[in-house]
């Protein structure tokens, strides 16, 4: 399959249970090294994992033995900052995700919600130009969900990395996406790819979002089982 | 063990006197068969007598050079255990780490390790004895040999239990090769090796014991053995008592301990309780 993404971009990659979008974000995050074929970032091959492209998936993943505060700093550790500067750089994302308050608290304490944007902080503080989203919010309920697709978009405008989003929701994608992929299995393949031109903030009342919806109701395949999640 | 459970993080106080109440209630029972003579309990004295029989001899026992006093049997016997837990604690986390390292070395030294874990830390007292005579070094040894190995054991289980997604995010944020194993792994696996060491605490307790007995000049064991040679049932009983209150309150540290470690994990305090 070809699949390439442009700086900045944010795109949502949606299709059947099966069909390799976790691969892919595996992929490039270099957690998986392709069979074959070339996956390049800025011109050069993907070897390792890296704090550039950040995968995150459904559980936040969060250390639960370090504080929230301390999780952030986990990146800034390994990379050998000092103490002072990882600390002053931690609070400042906290800032940025509204957790300040939750610093000393440990993640088994904090709502689902939270400890995504606490794990979005950890990631940002991390200054990647790639975030991995493998559904990210599958695990919130709805109106949790819904503010973290506000959330996200909030994250996008202030620090502009380019995101792609693995849903099963045509919805979500709609709302958060710059640009929509289509994704069928055996052989995983794009079949269809499409810019989603309605004007922001996008909502589901609008007539356009409801037309766009159907256009990609009639893309997506045709599920073999009912075992979609 | 089980009163007092913790239930919202709040103890359960009835509960814990209704268990402390039975104690006492057993104890009553004790006195009062001795004092109106139900039974002939000369062999077996009640803790009025017993303790009596302590106060009187000024909280030591034995004469000549064997005099030693009571709070240095407790401390004598609570550092060699605590030592030899803490070594076997130790040497489990080192042990487990670099054999994991590698599947050819896990491969290679488990067997090993699950043919000397089932050794009873009793078995080693005669090992002990004749490496270290009867020394400190001899309880310690026999503590950290008897539970050493099935602490590692445990430890390795625990390394291959840990979560895939916490070291993958773990290797993102740049925590691989040696940081790997210090920053993700170590901390990962220090809960169920530790919940460990508290069920083999019973059984070292018990090897320390037997130690003393069979032959150290102090600690605990050493109380009742004196007891026994001296045809003293006062002193006997004293001992025995000692060795209950002590294993309880060490079990109680250990589960402080554990609560300071693991309370972040809620699903593996709450089975600790």
């Amino acid at each position: 399959m070809t699949f390439s993404v442009s700086k900045g971009e944010f795109v949502a990659i949606l299709g059947p249970s099966g069909c390799g979008k976790s691969s892919l974000l595996n992929l490039i995050a270099g957690l998986e090294t392709p069979k074959s074929g070339t996956l390049l970032v800025d011109g050069k091959p993907v070897s390792a994992p890296d704090s550039s492209r950040f995968l995150m998936s459904q559980s936040a993943c969060l250390f639960p033995w370090l504080t929230i505060l301390q999780n952030v700093e986990f990146g800034p550790k390994m990379h050998g900052l000092s103490p002072s500067e990882r600390r002053e750089q931690a609070v400042l994302m906290l800032e940025a995700v509204g957790l300040q308050d939750w610093a000393k608290s440990f993640p088994h304490q904090l709502s689902g919600g939270m400890r995504q944007r606490a794990a979005v902080a950890r990631a940002l503080v991390n200054q990647p130009e790639f975030l991995l989203m493998d559904e990210p919010f599958a695990a919130l309920d709805y109106p949790a969900r819904l503010a973290m697709q506000d959330f996200i978009l909030a994250v996008r405008d202030r620090f502009n990395p380019t995101i792609l989003f693995v849903t099963h929701m045509p919805e979500e994608a709609i709302i958060l996406a710059d640009r929509i992929s289509i994704l069928a299995p055996r052989p995983t393949m794009v079949i269809s790819d499409m810019r989603v031109d309605i004007a922001r903030p996008r909502l589901s009342s609008m007539p356009e979002f409801a037309a766009f919806i159907g256009i990609i109701q009639d893309s997506l395949p045709v599920a073999q089982s009912n075992q979609q999640h | 063990m089980a009163n007092g459970k913790i239930r919202n993080g709040k103890t359960d106080w009835p509960a814990r006197a209704v268990g402390f109440g039975v104690i006492l209630g057993m104890i009553a029972l004790w006195e009062a068969a001795f004092h109106l003579r139900w039974l002939n309990l000369s062999l077996f004295p009640p803790p009025s007598q017993f303790l009596g029989f302590l106060a009187e001899s000024e909280f030591s026992i034995g004469f000549g050079p064997e005099r030693m006093e009571m709070h240095t049997a407790i401390l004598s016997s609570f550092v060699r255990i605590a030592a030899g837990l803490s070594l076997a604690f130790a040497f489990a986390l080192v042990v487990a780490i670099a054999i994991s390292g590698s599947r050819y070395t896990r491969y290679a030294l488990t067997p090993l390790l699950q043919f000397l874990a089932p050794m009873a830390p009793i078995a080693w007292i005669p090992v002990g004895i004749i490496l270290f005579g009867l020394s400190n070094a001899t309880a310690i040894f026999i503590v950290f040999m008897g539970t050493a190995f099935s602490l590692t054991l445990a430890a390795i289980t625990a390394v291959q239990g840990v979560s895939p997604e916490l070291l993958r995010t773990g290797a993102i944020l740049g925590a691989t090769g040696f940081k790997k194993w210090r920053y993700v792994v170590l901390p990962a696996i220090m809960p169920e090796v530790f919940l460990m060491m508290r069920l083999n605490f019973f059984g070292a307790w018990m090897a320390v014991l037997a130690a003393e007995m069979v032959g150290s000049r102090d600690g605990l064991g050493a109380v009742i053995l004196i007891g026994r040679e001296s045809s003293n049932p006062n002193l006997i009983l004293i001992g025995m008592s000692l060795i209950a209150v002590s294993g309880f309150i060490i079990d109680r540290i250990l589960l402080l301990i554990q609560r300071r470690i693991l309370w972040w994990n809620p699903t593996l305090t709450s089975q600790a309780q």
